[in-house]
């Protein structure tokens, strides 16, 4: 009696589990293979990630239904990234590759150049000095493309200038900028650089260490600022964090307000402001998180990426530091006060 | 005078009349408007000025705890008063600031600020403290005369002026009304002719169109196009009055068909009739002579006849009937029971009655009182009238006076009965006078052979006596020629000395 019923459970199981196979065989023609590719653990990556993964999701492309998400983490490592893709395309081409900020998206778009896997790249600032893409604002008409993550660098300048203009004795207005070799530093500095000989009013005094992996690279680069502080000491009126991963570091903020009495009049990040940077322009990472997702999930549902152009963010997230303005005798402009909204720190 | 030389003339002062009373309200309704306008235009552009230069500004001070910073104030005053500057305003538009105590603080132009603050001071520190009764106006301090709008901003103890000469606003005024005179009397000028030629061109004309078309259709005359080819009301009733010529002359057409037609038919029915009238009239003439014979007929018969319905009233009676109730003429409508016999309902025999309900032939004789008193008798036969469904609407009464039968009939019972008795009687006396004979002979024969003292003579003699008794009573009997009677114990017998002729042998 016993044995007849287990052996009836048995049975019953195994329909089951027969009947969950056969769902799940049909359900996976409907699931995507995405790759998302993260330079590195910074925030601002982290938060781009978060960002996108969740409008994903609201976009009906969940994780443990439709869509087979595989995170590579490349640490900042060119290398590391170039084989944790390789050995991932490998088990087969993926619908689509995501990478977030320049390391990676170069990593992809070296493997994946001119096949017909779609590659999408965001929290890029420097897409065209980084080889990604030629233009921005025009189809790229490859399997490439993306968002820019940067600032019009003009904007950016004007602003800081309408600041730092009221107190700065010399001029030209001159700005440090310590920054590493990784390419998006190099790409901002080249760019700032243009513009101030543009202007003639500020100047960009610039000092280069070597780029090292984060996060184990971090203090070795960190040592290198020092040295880049004592280097410019005198030589310059303010700070311009450099965008990148050193720049995005909390350990680079906290080295300059601690080794420096040369104020920071901008930060890389909203966290250098809260820490003491006057100010801080960026693109809104949230907004730029929901973006890449709704132009992955055009692609996934079969839009061709070189029908999309590669265009600059529309949001953006200013931060004032008032303590730092008031201690520099510096006057917010009300139109920027009203731009940093709840940013405002003190 | 024809119609549109009235229009024309009545249109022109309802014209003039229109366009002066409007042209007065708009006068009236610009003017106004303008100097609204010119305090809606001050207070909406010192209002927006007021909002995004000083009190947005200083609510991003508050909100981030800057108020009391006198840098950012200073630099955000400055703001606001370099914006001043930037504003398009009108040519003698001025915006400026006074403070509380009615100093000068700055202003868009380039004026005497002692000028300014003898003027508009006192007005700005009764704003302040909340004494000015209107916040726009007009000031008449100046030689020219202003018109302004202010605002006061307590954060900054501050009083803007929005202030312009009023002269622009008089002068538009004059020029509006100027202007408004001007195409007044044009579109009077314009509307009249307008209105006249309209009236002519789209009313008039076409009217007058229409009313010679209808007269023409009115007289007959054939008309195939009406010259109105508007696409209004008066164009579609001249198509209605197209369409309706062209089917008058259509139904005349007809109508002359149609009338030629009849005309041959009434003359064939005319024809038709007469002969009807003719074979009618002589139909008539027949029936009526058949009446009168039928009636000559029906009066003739000495019997009454009596039609009567079915309530028993008399319909019809012939002569006789009237003849034998002369004293109650006329018979007619009356009913018979109460005609005839004086009764007030139907006799109880009445073979009317019994007819009408049986629907077949009745018969009854009925007593009658003669007209000379004596009784008599008549014979009633009914006979029912049927419908063609066999109902009972009316009885043929046939009444026949048969006293004189009846007499008759009686007379000869009785001189049948008389020739019995008779014959009886001459029987009886022809068998009696046989066995008589006898007894008178023997009785004469016994006589004479006895003594006249024998005691048997005189029984003989009686028994003579008898005997020739007999004989005169036989011989009465063989004389009886009538039939009478006399009473005889309880009942009767016949009275033979009565009823013989007397011519009794003896």
């Amino acid at each position: 009696m016993k044995c007849k019923k287990i052996q009836t459970m048995t049975l019953q199981l195994f329909l089951i589990i027969m009947i969950t196979g056969l769902t799940s065989l049909a359900a996976a023609g409907d699931v995507k293979k995405v790759i998302l590719i993260e330079t590195m653990p910074v925030p601002s990556v982290l938060t781009h990630s978060r960002w996108f993964q969740f409008q994903l999701k609201q976009m009906g492309f969940e994780r443990s239904k439709n869509l087979k998400l595989t995170i590579l983490e490349a640490n900042g490592d060119r290398q590391l990234a170039e084989k944790l893709l390789k050995t991932e395309l490998a088990g087969g081409n993926p619908d689509l590759v995501v990478t977030i900020a320049t390391l990676a998206s170069q990593t992809a778009v070296k493997l994946l150049k001119d096949t017909d896997v779609p590659i999408l790249f965001f929290q890029v600032s420097d897409p065209v000095g980084a080889g990604l893409v030629k233009q921005i604002n025009a189809p790229t008409e490859t399997n490439i493309t993306g968002k820019v993550f940067t600032v019009n660098r003009d904007a950016k300048i004007e602003m800081l200038f309408q600041l730092v203009n009221q107190i700065a004795a010399h001029r030209p207005v001159r700005f440090g900028y310590i920054h590493s070799t990784y390419p998006s530093s190099l790409g901002d500095i080249r760019e700032l650089k243009s513009v101030a000989k543009r202007r003639g009013d500020v100047h960009f005094v610039s000092y280069e260490i070597e780029y090292r992996n984060v996060p184990e690279g971090l203090p070795a680069m960190i040592d290198d600022t020092k040295k880049g502080i004592k280097a410019l000491e005198g030589k310059v009126d303010f700070w311009v964090e450099p965008s990148g991963p050193l720049g995005e570091s909390f350990e680079y903020t906290q080295t300059i307000l601690k080794n420096s009495t040369i104020p920071i009049a901008f930060g890389a990040k909203l966290e250098s402001v809260k820490r003491g940077a006057l100010m801080h322009v960026t693109p809104n990472m949230e907004a730029s998180g929901r973006e890449a997702a709704r132009l992955a999930g055009a692609i996934l549902r079969g839009k061709n990426p070189g029908t999309i152009p590669v265009t600059p963010p529309s949001n953006f997230d200013l931060g004032i530091n008032i303590t730092t303005a008031l201690k520099l005798k510096i006057v917010i402009h009300p139109d920027l006060l009203q731009l940093a909204g709840k940013n405002v720190y003190r | 005078m024809k119609i549109q030389t009235k229009i024309g003339l009545g249109l022109l002062p309802l014209v003039l009349l229109s366009i002066t009373v409007l042209g007065s309200w708009s006068i009236r309704i610009t003017t106004n408007g303008i100097e609204k306008s010119a305090f809606q235009h001050m207070n909406t552009l010192l209002d927006s000025y007021v909002d995004d230069k000083i009190r947005d500004p200083h609510r991003l001070l508050v909100r981030n705890l800057l108020d009391n910073e006198e840098s950012f104030i200073t630099d955000y005053q400055r703001l606001a008063a370099k914006s001043a500057e930037e504003l398009e305003l009108t040519k003698t538009g001025h915006i400026f600031v006074l403070n509380a105590d009615g100093k000068f603080v700055f202003g868009n132009k380039k004026i005497d600020p002692r000028l300014i603050e003898s003027v508009w001071g006192k007005h700005s520190v009764s704003i302040a403290d909340g004494t000015a009764a209107k916040l726009t106006g007009h000031h008449h301090a100046l030689n020219t005369g202003a018109v302004y709008a202010a605002r006061y901003f307590e954060p900054w103890e501050w009083v803007i002026f929005y202030a312009t000469a009023d002269d622009g606003i008089l002068a538009a005024k004059q020029a509006i009304r100027n202007v408004t005179i001007l195409i007044a009397v044009f579109c009077a000028a314009t509307s009249w002719l307008l209105i006249f030629f309209v009236i002519r061109n789209f009313l008039i004309r076409p009217v007058g169109i229409l009313q010679n078309a209808a007269s023409k259709i009115a007289k007959g005359e054939t008309i195939t196009n009406i010259d109105v080819n508007s696409q209004d009301e008066l164009g579609e009733l001249t198509r209605n009055m197209e369409f309706m010529a062209k089917a008058i002359q259509e139904h005349q057409a007809e109508q002359k068909v149609w009338q030629e037609k009849l005309e041959t038919k009434v003359k064939e029915q005319t024809k038709h009739l007469t002969k009807e009238i003719d074979e009618r009239k002589q139909v008539d003439k027949a029936l009526h002579e058949s009446e009168r014979f039928l009636s000559a007929v029906f009066d003739s018969i000495q019997d009454g006849i009596s039609v009567l319905d079915n309530e028993m009233k008399v319909v019809r009676v012939n002569q006789a009937m009237r003849d034998w109730y002369a004293y109650a003429l006329p018979l007619e409508g009356k009913r018979c029971y109460e005609v005839y016999h004086g009764r007030e309902k139907a006799c109880d025999v009445c073979p009317v009655l019994r007819s009408t309900q049986t629907g077949k032939i009745e018969m009854n004789e009925v007593p009658l009182i003669q007209q000379d008193g004596t009784p008599g008798t008549l014979e009633l036969f009914a006979f029912p009238m049927l419908d063609d469904s066999t109902q009972v609407v009316g009885v043929v009464e046939y009444v026949r006076n048969i006293t004189k039968r009846k007499h008759g009939e009686v007379a000869l019972r009785e001189s049948e009965r008389m020739k019995g008795v008779l014959e009886m009687a001459g029987a009886v006396c022809h068998e009696l006078n046989q066995p008589l004979m006898a007894i008178a002979g023997y009785s004469d024969l016994m006589s004479m052979k006895l003594s006249k003292d024998d005691p048997l003579l005189e029984k003989i003699t009686r028994i003579t006596e008898q005997s020739d008794r007999l004989k005169k009573i036989t011989q009465k009997l063989m004389n009886i020629t009538r039939y009478e009677t006399k009473d005889y114990l309880k009942g009767k017998i016949i009275d033979i000395e009565k009823s013989s002729n007397g011519s009794i042998i003896n």
